[in-house]
């Protein structure tokens, strides 16, 4: 794991702050405790940030860039499960616990830095804020909640539906996003998707 | 009846008797008889239940099919937590298959439990974690297994329900028809 102090403690800290205040009330002392145990990861495009074999064991939140989280299924097709931008958190819970390696493999689809804060740190920070907590449930209920709403989505929607579902939330990330990388998160076909995209620039025009 | 609920908070933090008080007068003791709905498909899920005797499955209509994708059964919470957390309507149904009896907690009263229970937030936080990682592998295994592997994980995770479920029932979970169901289950039984 490479570990880059490319960001000034200050701006760690007060970009933390914010993401920190957003659920729970923190005074500036324990802000700046807090972001003490975050590690600043850089990670170039097309490199991993966490990959299938391997366990991670740390919540990472973006503050720079955008990275791809995607699995292979029965018959070893790749399929998207999710895309982090800035202020995304993302966490492998499954290879959180040190159960069992992860499923799933995390790039980077442009240079991006993530701060990282390792599990024997968070468990340190539950034990002795106890504000943290509040954070901790808080974050994983929302995460929950969009993650049972795709779910949703890919039964209760057509391929057009979750596609303009998406255009509508996902604004940015239509822009940023290789189109086959939005093809697989909706799950259908590449070309369903040109399809569905032209059909829809023809309407307009 | 209310001490499984007890016994299952207390693996996780630690109650004062002031505390084991409030938890007992915060969760609401409910009969659910057979056939009975925890929850409707387009209400709003207005509790956290915990199952102190009995079963419940959750299921999506899909294509005018039900669809079993969860069952909660003794000492296990039950919820749709995607329409109990931002309280928006459902569109899951929870329903009792056996007579079951429930502790319920109101998203109010929840509320009152994380500010008066002095580990009330870290119950939470561990308890979302585990729904949370569920998610994540029902995700998995929903795209990664065959149907024979999800009915040998169904063996393994549920053994002791088995018997309390019918061939209906585990087909729609494992996501097959009763037919193919059984044959599966004669591959696998023969292979012994």
């Amino acid at each position: 794991m490479h570990y880059f102090s490319i960001m000034s403690e200050n701006e760690i800290c007060s970009w933390l702050t914010k993401q920190l205040r957003l659920y729970i009330p923190v005074t500036d002392e324990d802000a700046v405790n807090i972001a003490a145990l975050f590690r600043c990861r850089k990670v170039g495009k097309g490199e991993f940030l966490l990959k299938e074999g391997q366990y991670g064991d740390w919540w990472g939140f973006v503050y720079q860039g955008l990275l791809r989280s995607y699995s292979h299924d029965a018959e070893h097709a790749e399929y998207t499960n999710a895309f982090f931008k800035e202020e995304s958190f993302t966490c492998e819970l499954v290879s959180f616990s040190g159960a069992a390696v992860s499923q799933t493999n995390v790039v980077a689809l442009e240079d991006s830095l993530i701060l990282c804060l390792d599990k024997k740190n968070l468990d340190s920070l539950f034990r002795n804020h106890p504000d943290f907590e509040r954070f901790g449930r808080l974050l994983y209920e929302k995460i929950l909640v969009s993650y049972k709403q795709r779910n949703l989505f890919r039964v209760r929607l057509n391929a057009r539906e979750r596609y303009l579902h998406f255009l509508k939330n996902e604004p940015e990330l239509i822009k940023r996003v290789p189109l086959k990388y939005i093809a697989s998160y909706l799950s259908v076909t590449d070309t369903s998707l040109s399809r569905i995209r032209r059909k829809m620039q023809q309407s307009v025009r | 009846m209310i001490n499984s609920l007890l016994t299952s908070i207390q693996k996780v933090i630690t109650l004062s008797p002031t505390e084991i008080d409030t938890v007992t007068s915060l969760f609401k003791g409910k009969i659910y008889k057979k056939g009975d709905f925890f929850l409707e498909e387009g209400r709003i899920c207005k509790q956290i239940g915990f199952v102190a005797r009995g079963l419940m499955r959750f299921y999506i209509n899909q294509d005018g099919e039900e669809k079993i994708y969860d069952f909660s059964q003794e000492n296990e919470f039950v919820c749709n937590y995607e329409s109990f957390l931002p309280q928006i309507p459902s569109s899951k149904n929870i329903q009792a298959l056996e007579e079951s009896i429930v502790y319920v907690i109101s998203h109010a009263d929840l509320q009152l439990f994380y500010a008066n229970v002095r580990g009330g937030e870290r119950f939470g936080r561990v308890a979302i974690e585990s729904v949370f990682l569920k998610l994540l592998q029902d995700i998995s295994s929903l795209y990664s297994e065959t149907p024979e592997l999800r009915y040998e994980r169904f063996l393994k995770n549920h053994a002791d329900l088995q018997q309390r479920l019918s061939q209906y029932h585990i087909a729609s979970f494992v996501g097959v028809k009763p037919q193919s169901l059984s044959r599966i289950r004669k591959r696998i039984f023969t292979q012994f």
